[in-house]
């Protein structure tokens, strides 16, 4: 499995790089002398093998302690440095963890345990296929953030069916997002298993190109995993270019829609690149259907999100739970290798099912199959996509409302014309004699949800109406 | 110019104050995020039929209405 393909890398102590983040890099017998370090420092200190907090931004040490956990037998909880302390405190809450390495066991404490130099070889891998290999947390509708369990079987399986796709070895990936987001599990088990170099972009100042670009062209990457909209920024600039990358040979999407004019854009810049289009849940660990996207698609066509893996299966069915015809929309439902252990707890769901005598997932997301290609319309409740991240509107709405000075509230999505989310928008109704400003609120919020779900505020009197006596959200957002 | 790149701006964050308070930083107060950013060159590029390169401007460029108005004025005249 791939621990065992990982541990052999490693012991070859190569001189090749591992990983690089602002302008500094690890080479893999680093990476080895650092992973060894934490594993032996991890079996002495957590005996019972509880899960390990990992708090950081993608900091050298955060990739170490993931593969020292998995290696003796521990689940690991990645948190971006990015989300709020607030929520950080219900993750841990939910976890009871042994240790928080980059928190308990400060960053400083932590580089020092790794850098010893003479530290103990690994000879035993504790992990076993059915033990929870991470939990990533993601918004739920309670307003309360709920924890993924991923196997080691999950992990293993779509690491290997990412491989077969890509097909890399030693070559250098870039990565872009911050590990509390499972984007981040493909670039960071993908570089490991091909002996590739992890090239990290630092995006904290989004909007300075020239260090993006910099990095970008430093990095002379040859793979990107990448949401739609970051390479929608990156695309912004005509230097974003062959020239700027002239080794980039392939874009992995995943995290939200592609859209016909990043294709088009991306090929006229990048004449051979090779654009694999992928979707699926964090339930169902990263990915489960990948396409590689042709350069000619006509303009009424949808984007297909591609075919599934082949230890899953997907069906489209109705309400019932009856399989729909072929390009008919209904809701996808997943079954198989990659679906989930289900969530960290006793949060209630009817998400995780049995079906057909396989484990299921029953995704939310409206899409059909047609040619046996699945293609992804929409979703049928109120979560959405925003910068990748997945959002549920109910969990920011019901932050607000623990505000004590909110009466009312309703937090809509601001659409463009090709569907996508470009701002979330938070109406709310004060309470009588409050005064308080749009700003003052939006600084409240921060303290208990991350800066990517903050909504624009909107202080508002009363909610128009619509003939059934409902908000009429469609005219809340045009008004404003 | 400016009132029309205000008006972009607004329709985009809906921050309805922009108006009034024309001198506030964008940036530092989070009125121009990434997402906004993405459509605000877009919606510049057609608006004013100029080609904006963010890697040739200088970031702090966005902070300002002011700042972006010179901005365009002088892509228009190159």
């Amino acid at each position: 499995m791939i621990l065992d393909d990982i541990l052999k890398i490693l012991k070859e102590k190569s001189e090749d790089k591992a990983y690089t983040i602002n302008n500094e890099s690890y080479s893999y017998k680093q990476l080895y002398k650092f992973v060894c370090n934490i594993y032996h420092f991890l079996l002495k200190e957590n005996k019972e093998k509880r899960p390990i907090i990992v708090y950081g931004h993608k900091e050298m040490y955060m990739k170490a302690t993931f593969i020292a956990c998995s290696l003796a037998g521990m689940t690991y909880i990645p948190i971006d440095e990015s989300i709020p302390n607030q929520r950080v405190e219900q993750i841990i809450k939910q976890v009871n963890p042994s240790l928080s390495i980059g928190k308990d066991i400060s960053k400083e404490e932590i580089y020092k345990i790794m850098n010893k130099e003479d530290y103990s070889e690994i000879n035993n891998i504790y992990l076993k296929p059915n033990d929870i290999y991470y939990i990533i947390f993601t918004s739920g509708s309670t307003g309360i953030p709920k924890g993924v369990k991923v196997t080691y079987k999950n992990l293993d399986s779509c690491i290997k069916w990412l491989k077969n796709i890509i097909k890399i070895d030693k070559e250098v990936i870039i990565n872009q997002a911050n590990f509390s987001f499972d984007l981040s599990v493909a670039d960071l088990y993908l570089s490991l298993v091909s002996q590739s170099e992890h090239f990290i972009i630092n995006n904290d100042t989004m909007l300075d190109f020239n260090k993006i670009f910099e990095q970008l062209k430093k990095s002379n990457a040859n793979i990107m995993v990448a949401t739609p909209s970051f390479i929608d920024l990156l695309l912004l600039d005509k230097s974003f270019n062959k020239e700027l990358m002239p080794k980039l040979h392939t874009i992995l999407f995943c995290g939200e829609k592609l859209l016909k004019s990043t294709i088009s854009k991306l090929y006229s810049r990048f004449n051979n690149i090779k654009i694999i289009n992928s979707y699926g849940p964090t339930e169902c660990t990263f990915a489960v259907t990948s396409y590689g996207i042709n350069r000619y698609i006509d303009n009424d066509e949808d984007i297909p999100v591609g075919i599934p893996k082949k230890d899953v299966k997907i069906y489209i069915i109705d309400e019932n739970k009856n399989l729909i015809e072929d390009e008919k929309i209904g809701e996808i439902l997943i079954t198989g290798e990659s679906v989930a252990d289900g969530y960290l707890g006793n949060i209630k769901n009817n998400s995780f099912i049995q079906y057909n005598g396989a484990k299921g997932y029953l995704t939310g997301d409206l899409g059909y199959i047609k040619n046996g290609i699945l293609y992804y319309k929409e979703r049928k409740d109120k979560q959405i996509k925003f910068k990748g991240y997945r959002i549920e509107l109910t969990d920011i709405e019901k932050n607000i409302q623990k505000l004590n000075y909110i009466d009312k509230v309703i937090v809509l999505a601001n659409k463009n014309k090709d569907n996508k989310v470009i701002n979330i928008v938070a109406f709310v109704i004060l309470k009588e004699n409050i005064s308080k400003s749009e700003l003052e609120i939006k600084y409240d919020l921060k303290k208990e949800i991350p800066e990517y779900m903050c909504p624009k505020i909107k202080i508002v009197s009363s909610f128009p109406l619509n003939k059934n006596g409902k908000c009429d959200e469609k005219k809340l957002l045009e008004e404003f | 110019m400016e009132e029309r790149i205000i008006e972009i701006i607004i329709k985009l964050t809906k921050f309805t104050k922009l108006k009034e308070n024309k001198d506030i930083d964008l940036l530092e107060n989070e009125i121009l995020d990434s997402l906004a950013f993405l459509e605000l060159i877009t919606a510049l590029e057609e608006e004013f039929n100029v080609e904006v390169q963010p890697t040739q401007v200088n970031p702090n460029t966005w902070r300002s209405v002011e700042k972006i108005t010179e901005l365009v004025k002088k892509l228009m005249c190159s």
